[in-house]
């Protein structure tokens, strides 16, 4: 037996994860998130004052949440070192999301869509790099892209991110990936 | 080397499990690509000689087997990874 080819086993290793168990827990979170973003969309534009505020609030850490349990449910079969280390990276990720939400929403709260658009899309490009998930990795740059349009209308980004999180969701359920 | 390192399908398991914290028997068994049969007699001999931890647990259908490696199954393995890249560096 080659060195590579105990290498590449090795490597394997690390990757491993449960790919099917995977594709349906990220549907179910994307198509979530989607709804909840769609619903963040509609009360930010056509309501105002603190119930509002109180929906987007809850609404966020219902999303947080749902992200957590996800990734706890992950890799139930198969639990390898990068689902370890990821789990770290996320529970960071969301830290994060948290405090610059926080600081974006006193500073300038027309940019909160763009902010944790770019943070959730930066945590979906590092998973895809660790688990050579091009969905992911896909997934993580249409959202920072769509960052971009974001800025451009600015009134519809809550809309633009749960457009871009249920194609995300779609492309999980069609599994292109073996 | 140790004669556990004899097989090429043991030093296989070893070296998927190495970066793992545990997985379950059909994913060794789908990776590996190998027979159930085959990989139960080796699994089994590493069980033996405490390279690895197998358990079972019950389900509505059937049993879960998880497959994780032990922290002297970790070091004999890096250490034969290392003398493996020792040997590799000699060669001409």
């Amino acid at each position: 037996m080659e060195i590579k080819e105990l290498m590449n086993l090795i490597l394997d290793g690390y990757c491993g994860e449960d790919k099917k168990y995977k594709r349906i827990v990220y549907f179910i979170s994307n198509f979530t998130s989607a709804i909840v973003f769609f619903i963040i969309h509609l009360i930010y534009n056509y309501y105002s004052g603190i119930v509002a505020l109180m929906f987007i609030s809850i609404l966020i850490i219902l999303l947080g949440a749902i992200l957590i349990i996800r990734r706890r449910k992950l890799g139930i079969d198969t639990y390898s070192y990068f689902n370890k280390f990821m789990s770290e990276i996320v529970c960071y990720g969301l830290v994060c999301i948290v405090i610059s939400s926080i600081s974006v929403f006193f500073i300038y709260p027309s940019l909160l869509g763009v902010f944790i658009g770019s943070i959730y899309g930066l945590l979906m490009t590092v998973e895809g790099v660790l688990f050579k998930s091009f969905i992911r990795k896909f997934g993580g740059l249409l959202l920072i892209f769509s960052t971009l349009i974001m800025i451009i209308y600015l009134d519809y980004q809550f809309l633009i991110l749960g457009i871009v999180q249920m194609i995300i969701a779609i492309l999980n359920l069609l599994n292109i990936e073996k | 080397m140790d004669n556990i390192f004899n097989s090429e399908v043991r030093v296989k398991i070893l070296a998927l499990l190495y970066g793992m914290e545990y997985c379950e028997y059909n994913y060794i068994l789908k990776k590996l690509d190998t027979t159930h049969g085959n990989l139960w007699s080796h699994l089994k001999k590493l069980e033996k000689e405490d390279y690895i931890e197998i358990n079972k647990y019950p389900l509505k259908k059937g049993v879960r087997t998880v497959i994780k490696i032990t922290n002297k199954g970790s070091k004999k393995f890096r250490e034969y990874l290392n003398e493996l890249m020792e040997l590799s560096k000699k060669k001409p």
